[in-house]
């Protein structure tokens, strides 16, 4: 366990070195702070401009900073070598492994947190009014990023970062496309096309379940119920991602 | 445990992770009962070719309902009455529980477009109204849990229209979800503008059974129940001494 600590502290703080990261973050920072400037456009909407735009916003920048955080993590360490130096060290592959999904969540919370402060003090500020609902949404999102650096993380145990940054952003847009599967395999009475549907619509992520940002925008309660489902199916998915990123990575020649 | 070999691990995880998927498919069943169920979900109405537009649009449609919203802003300050239709459209198709856009949309189309077609001699002028009308029930068909568009359906029988028995009939369905009092009140005060005494007296007594707690409420109720009492038995309909 000290090993794997050891390991997410040291991804953490190289992560927290990554300028990109860093400029993501004020990125979000003015972009969230900036949808005050323009609500006066729409007297009786302010409040559901400033969450749509800041929630988005959020998505958007949160999902870049997983992708890149995560898809780099072990391409790198393989490419500088320092993985062998790291391993060579009584540091299992499997510790190494977790340590480095570790130290990606720290960064990705870290950030979220940052970015989702400046929006609930924008909102506050708008309103005079605390919103748990929109706490909701925002602990449904980070439970995204959780999954989503998951598969990068799993599929960068064999791949090159590039590639891991492109299967990211691409497996967040399909992710928000999964439900589609249900309804064209619906469509379908040939057994064989049905099953490939419904075997897909398994196997890809669902994160339209992480997204209520429009309902909660509208009104809709989230109930606690909902938000347990949807955590540990998130957690289900980022276990499944992590056990598959084990078995490829334990095959991986070095 | 000398049988138990790398490759019997690797079976053994991959048996961990088969059946983590069984879970995973029962527990998106139960998720998405509860999407369902809890007015959780906020589909895009689209036909089936353009699922593309949701796909482009992704998890930010917000934002885009935000900038179409502002657009019409723009186009109402620069009289662009016409224009700001499509646009009230594309909000519902995109977000069809925000219910500001139908209710605006409505109004729009019954009060603006048909004052603007009147001022200026177009013909047909009662086809505003109707599209208003059309706009308003397409809304209603994907909101009947609220309030909101009920009332807002009745509003423009019983004020535009000045078809009162339509107006009751949408007051009514109004009043069987959560809702301000005045609802209940309109009802009454539709019976009357229809020359219904009776039944506006009858409501009156049933407003005073609802929402007892707001005195505002059954003050406005008991002021108006004495005025219809008084109707009545001015009519020979009611005694003096008849509740």
């Amino acid at each position: 366990m000290r090993n794997i600590l050891s390991i997410a502290a040291m991804t953490y703080e190289e992560a927290l070195r990554n300028k990109l990261l860093n400029v993501l973050i004020i990125f979000a920072a003015v972009a969230i702070a900036s949808t005050r400037f323009f609500v006066f456009l729409a007297p009786s909407e302010e409040l559901k401009i400033i969450q749509d735009t800041s929630l988005g916003i959020i998505r958007f920048i949160g999902m870049l900073i997983t992708v890149f955080v995560t898809g780099g993590l072990l391409p790198r360490e393989i490419e500088r070598r320092t993985i062998t130096t790291v391993l060579s060290k009584a540091v299992s592959r499997t510790e190494f492994l977790f340590g480095k999904f570790l130290g990606a969540l720290y960064a990705i919370f870290a950030s979220m947190i940052i970015m989702s402060a400046i929006f609930l003090i924008l909102i506050y500020a708008k309103g005079r009014i605390f919103n748990v609902e929109v706490i909701k949404a925002l602990i449904l999102m980070s439970m995204e990023f959780v999954v989503l650096a998951s598969i990068t993380l799993c599929v960068s145990t064999i791949a090159s970062e590039i590639f891991n940054i492109i299967f990211g952003i691409l497996i967040f847009i399909i992710g928000h496309l999964t439900n589609y599967l249900q309804h064209l395999a619906e469509q379908f009475t040939a057994i064989g096309m049905k099953s490939l549907l419904l075997a897909l619509y398994t196997i890809l992520p669902n994160f339209e379940n992480f997204n209520v940002q429009n309902a909660i925008v509208l009104g809709a309660k989230v109930p606690l119920q909902y938000l347990g489902k949807v955590i540990s199916y998130g957690f289900l998915y980022s276990v499944i991602m992590l056990l598959l990123g084990y078995l490829f990575f334990a095959e991986r020649e070095i | 445990m000398f049988f138990y070999t790398p490759r019997i691990h690797k079976y053994i995880i991959s048996g961990i992770i088969a059946g983590l998927f069984i879970v995973i498919l029962v527990l998106q069943a139960s998720i998405n009962y509860s999407r369902v169920t809890e007015d959780l979900v906020e589909s895009m109405i689209i036909m089936p070719g353009e699922f593309v537009t949701n796909f482009v649009i992704g998890g930010f449609r917000g934002i885009a309902v935000d900038l179409l919203w502002l657009r019409i802003d723009e186009m109402w300050h620069t009289g662009k009455w016409f224009d700001i239709i499509p646009l009230l459209r594309a909000i519902t198709w995109m977000q069809p529980h925000f219910l500001e856009a139908w209710e605006l949309g409505a109004w729009h189309l019954a009060y603006n477009c048909y004052a603007y077609a009147e001022s200026a001699g177009l013909p047909n002028k009662e086809k505003y109204i109707d599209e208003g009308v059309k706009f308003m029930k397409e809304g209603l068909a994907r909101n009947r849990n609220v309030y909101d568009l009920w009332f807002n359906l009745g509003w423009i029988y019983y004020h535009k229209l000045k078809n009162y028995d339509e107006g009751i009939k949408y007051f009514r369905a109004a009043t069987r979800v959560k809702h301000p009092s005045y609802i209940d009140r309109l009802i009454a005060h539709a019976y009357r503008k229809k020359g219904d005494i009776e039944s506006e007296y009858k409501e009156w007594q049933r407003c005073l059974t609802v929402f007892t707690d707001d005195k505002y409420h059954i003050d406005i109720v008991k002021t108006h129940l004495e005025k219809a009492k008084e109707k009545l038995i001015a009519a020979g309909k009611l005694g003096v001494n008849d509740k």
